[in-house]
C-alpha cells in the first residue's frame, strides 16, 4: 500500500515537472515565433502591440502623475526665482511683438489683396490634437514614447508630432486610445528638410544619439554651424516650415542637427493633422 | 481548516513578488523627464525577478516574467518578445545556478546577480543588434548593467524585509494563529 502511494506521489510529481518544463517550451517558442513575426512587420503583432498599449496607456497616465506633478513643481518653482527678470525681458519682448504686430496687419492684408489678384488656391488648415507624453522616450536601443490618445482622439499613423519649440517626431502606430511616436533621434527616423538661410534640400537621419545628421546633401553646399533647419514639406507628411533643429557641427560629411525640442522633458504635444 | 479570508490572505502574500514586480515595471516605462535618464535608466524588474526567482521561485512563475517583458516590448517600441525571451533566460539561469548561492551570503548573491544580469544584457545586445541588421551603442548598455547592479543592495535589503514578514504571516496563518 504504502509502495503504491509513493509510487503515485512520484508520478503527480513528475507530470508536474513535465507539465512546467513544457510550459517553459511553450513560452520560449512563443517568444522566437513573436520575434520573427516582429520581424517580418506581420500586420497581426501591430494589433497586438497597440491593443497592449491601449491597455498599459491608463495604468501608466496614473503612474506618471506625480511625475509629472513633480517636473511642474519644479518648473513654477524655477519660474518664480527669475520672475522679475523673465517680467523685464517680457515687456522688452512685448513692445518689439507690438511693432511686429502692425507690420503682420498690413502685410495680411496686402496678402489677401494679391492672392485674389492670382486667384491662389488656399492651402489647408492644419488641426491640431494635443496629447500627453505617458512612457519614458525609450531605453539605450529604441528612441519612442508613447502618447495617451489614439484613433478615437483623430490621431493616426503618419501625423506629424510637435511641441511648443518645434517638431519631435511622427507617429507610427495608433491604437484606439494610444499612439506611439518615433522620435527625430532614432535610427530608423528619416525626415525631409531644408536649410532655411542656405535653401539646401536634405533627409534628417537619426543615429540613436542625441544628435541626427543630415544625408544627401549636395557636394558644393554652403551649411554652416548654427545654421537653422526646418521641414521642407516633401513627401507629405510634415508641414513645411517647422523648426527642427540648428547645425551643431560640421565634420568632412557628417553634418549633425541639434533638435529644438528635447522630447525627455517634454510633457505635452501638438498632433498636426495634416492633409496637402 | 483555513478560514476564506486567511486562504485571500495567503493568496495575497503569494501575489505579492508579482504586485512589486508590475509597480517597478510602471516606475521604469512612465516618463520621468529627466534628461538623459532613459538611456541609463536601471531594469528595475529585474530585481525582484532575481530576489524572487531565488528565493521563492513559485511566487515568481515563468508566464508572468514573460507577460511582463510582453509588455516593456509592446511601451517601448522594442521587437515583440525580445524582453520576454530576455526575461525567461535570465529566471532559468537563476533557476540553474540557485543551488550554488540560495545559501550563501548576500556578497555571493550580488555577485551572482551581476553576472547573470550581464549575459543576459549581452545576449539582448546580440539579439536586438541582429534584429535591426546595425550593432547598437555597447556603452549605454554597460553603464545601464552597472546602475541597476548598483541598486541591487538596495532592493535586496526591502526584499529581505519583505521575504521575511511573508514567510512569517504565512507560518501563522498555516499554523492556526
Amino acid at each position: 500500500m504504502a509502495i503504491k502511494k509513493a509510487r503515485t506521489t512520484s508520478l503527480l510529481l513528475s507530470d508536474k515537472q513535465w507539465l512546467h518544463r513544457a510550459s517553459i517550451v511553450m513560452l520560449i517558442t512563443a517568444g522566437i515565433a513573436l520575434l520573427v513575426m516582429s520581424k517580418a512587420n506581420n500586420p497581426a503583432i501591430t494589433r497586438l502591440r497597440t491593443q497592449i498599449t491601449d491597455l498599459a496607456v491608463p495604468l501608466l497616465s496614473i503612474a506618471a502623475s506625480p511625475m509629472d506633478s513633480i517636473h511642474s513643481s519644479g518648473m513654477w518653482i524655477g519660474e518664480m526665482a527669475n520672475l522679475r527678470d523673465e517680467n523685464l525681458t517680457l515687456k522688452n519682448a512685448n513692445i518689439e511683438l507690438l511693432k511686429w504686430q502692425e507690420k503682420a496687419k498690413t502685410m495680411e492684408t496686402e496678402n489677401i489683396a494679391l492672392r485674389s489678384l492670382l486667384n491662389v488656391v488656399p492651402a489647408n488648415k492644419n488641426t491640431y490634437i494635443t496629447a500627453h507624453i505617458v512612457s519614458d522616450v525609450g531605453g539605450p536601443y529604441m528612441h519612442s514614447a508613447l502618447l495617451s490618445g489614439g484613433n478615437n482622439n483623430g490621431i493616426k499613423k503618419d501625423q506629424a508630432v510637435i511641441s511648443e519649440n518645434g517638431l519631435l517626431g511622427r507617429v507610427v502606430d495608433a491604437g484606439d486610445n494610444s499612439a506611439r511616436i518615433l522620435l527625430l533621434s532614432d535610427i530608423n527616423s528619416r525626415v525631409p528638410v531644408i536649410t532655411e538661410s542656405t535653401h539646401e534640400k536634405s533627409i534628417l537621419i537619426g543615429t540613436n544619439t542625441e544628435t541626427p545628421s543630415l544625408a544627401y546633401l549636395t557636394a558644393d553646399n554652403k551649411i554652416k554651424v548654427g545654421e537653422r533647419i526646418i521641414t521642407s514639406g516633401d513627401g507629405g507628411i510634415f508641414p513645411k516650415g517647422i523648426p527642427v533643429g540648428v547645425v551643431s557641427s560640421i565634420e568632412k560629411n557628417n553634418v549633425t542637427v541639434q533638435p529644438f525640442v528635447d522630447a525627455t522633458s517634454t510633457q505635452y504635444v501638438s498632433v498636426i493633422d495634416y492633409s496637402f | 481548516m483555513i478560514q476564506p479570508s486567511k486562504r485571500l490572505e495567503l493568496v495575497f502574500l503569494g501575489s505579492l513578488p508579482a504586485i512589486i514586480t508590475a509597480l517597478l515595471t510602471c516606475a521604469f516605462l512612465t516618463s520621468k523627464h529627466i534628461n538623459g535618464l532613459n538611456q541609463f535608466m536601471p531594469v528595475l524588474p529585474i530585481l525582484p525577478i532575481f530576489y524572487w526567482g531565488t528565493m521563492q521561485a513559485r511566487d515568481m512563475p515563468y508566464w508572468f516574467v514573460f507577460s511582463v517583458g510582453l509588455v516593456m516590448d509592446s511601451v517601448m517600441g522594442l521587437p515583440l518578445g525580445l524582453t520576454s525571451l530576455l526575461f525567461i533566460f535570465f529566471l532559468l539561469m537563476v533557476h540553474a545556478q540557485r543551488k550554488y548561492f540560495y545559501k550563501e551570503g548576500f556578497v555571493i548573491k550580488w555577485g551572482y546577480f551581476a553576472i547573470i544580469l550581464g549575459v543576459a544584457n549581452i545576449a539582448n545586445w546580440v539579439l536586438l543588434s541582429f534584429f535591426i541588421q546595425h550593432p547598437e551603442p555597447l556603452v549605454p548598455a554597460l553603464i545601464q548593467w552597472f546602475l541597476t547592479m548598483c541598486l541591487y543592495p538596495v532592493m535586496h535589503k526591502c526584499f529581505d524585509a519583505l521575504y521575511e514578514h511573508i514567510h512569517y504571516r504565512r507560518w501563522q496563518i498555516l499554523h492556526g494563529q
